[in-house]
């Protein structure tokens, strides 16, 4: 029996990842980090702007400017970092959190200023209630940011994952493809193709999902292609065995 | 903006039923009419949700001059969940990304003119 929120999560490589939802306390937690920076950064700046103006300035444009300044950190801060960050506001990464698209991919610009912006109404009528409701009682922990943007807010693994350790293979017993070695007549067109699409979009993915797609691809695979493929690196497995397949048309 | 969102209604029609049951007893039940507002008690600024209580609330009752006066998103949003109630085969809906800020900012404008900054 589990006592944690875990969801499976399918990719487009036919792969199932299991994720953990992120529960109230943690994200709260991630929260008030986040919060204490974003009130570090703004005093940071009414100081500046006081020893810039000298402090005389309360005309309705300084007042403007203040407001602005408010707003772009409250929700900049958030953007900026889930999109540059891999979902991961300084709070997030301390509390082990990530923002991630239901699909399990990275989120982007577009969905974190939505999830962001929506946040004016889960922290509504204060406190965050409607946000903590929402989490409570949805069936993926989503606030209504996330549900406006399908995105999920995940734990990470403490750990890494006990895979099966891959030996090194000394190059001179590698075969490369062009040796003609492989005999890849076994991988049908669309396992190649879905090999492709996950070599493709590799380097936006999270390294835990990385690495376990390219492990479950690999096991699924290796044992269509006769030869020692087992002892490979399961990336470079798949990149040998497309170049492998053009090779041989 | 070509960007799209495409949201799951499960949990949005779950939320729709809980909306209309609690408008449905809001009357009935102790307290201030209407959930007051923590920007409005601040500042004097309403905030783009403000209204909704009483808009719904009286959109629930059968009251819509009272619920437009308050806010026409509280009659969408009880228009919304009455539909999602009737039409349980909608599972997901792409939208524009632009329609949220573009009904927050409605909201707001409303509320701002409505109620102007005290």
């Amino acid at each position: 029996m589990f006592y944690e929120d875990r969801i499976s999560v399918a990719t487009p490589e036919g792969v199932t990842l299991e994720v953990t939802l992120a529960g109230v306390g943690s994200r709260f937690a991630a929260g008030l980090v986040d919060q204490l920076l974003r009130l570090a950064l703004l005093a940071a700046l009414l100081i500046l702007q006081h020893v810039a103006t000298g402090g005389s300035d309360v005309s309705g444009g300084a007042v403007a400017g203040v407001v602005v300044a408010v707003f772009l950190v409250q929700f900049g801060y958030d953007v900026l970092f889930e999109t540059l960050a891999s979902g991961r506001t300084p709070g997030k990464r301390w509390t082990g959190l990530r923002v991630v698209k239901a699909g399990g991919g990275p989120v982007g610009f577009v969905a974190s200023a939505l999830r962001n912006i929506l946040r004016i109404v889960d922290s509504l009528p204060g406190f965050y209630l409607v946000g903590i409701l929402s989490v409570l009682f949805t069936r993926n922990n989503q606030r209504l940011g996330d549900l406006a943007a399908s995105t999920l807010v995940v734990r990470e693994r403490r750990q890494r994952t006990t895979l099966p350790p891959v030996p090194p293979v000394a190059a001179e017993a590698a075969p490369r493809p062009e040796d003609g070695l492989w005999d890849v007549s076994g991988i049908s067109a669309e396992e190649i193709a879905t090999v492709r699409r996950f070599l493709d979009r590799r380097s936006t993915l999270a390294p835990e999902a990385r690495e376990r797609l390219a492990y479950e691809m690999a096991t699924r695979l290796g044992p269509k292609v006769p030869g020692p493929s087992r002892r490979w690196d399961p990336e470079e497995f798949l990149e040998y065995l497309v170049s492998a397949k053009a090779a041989r048309g | 903006m070509r960007a799209r969102t495409t949201v799951d209604l499960h949990d949005v029609r779950i939320a729709g039923a809980v909306m209309l049951g609690a408008a449905a007893l809001a009357p009935v039940l102790p307290g201030p009419d209407g959930v007051p507002c923590p920007l409005r008690g601040l500042t004097g600024v309403p905030c783009p949700l403000c209204g909704m209580t009483t808009s719904v609330t009286a959109a629930v009752h059968l009251d819509p001059l009272t619920a437009l006066a308050a806010t026409p998103a509280g009659v969408l949003a009880v228009v919304a969940a009455v539909a999602l109630l009737a039409f349980r085969r909608w599972r997901r809906v792409t939208v524009p990304v632009w329609a949220f800020p573009a009904a927050l900012a409605a909201m707001w404008t409303w509320q701002l003119v409505r109620l102007g900054v005290q």
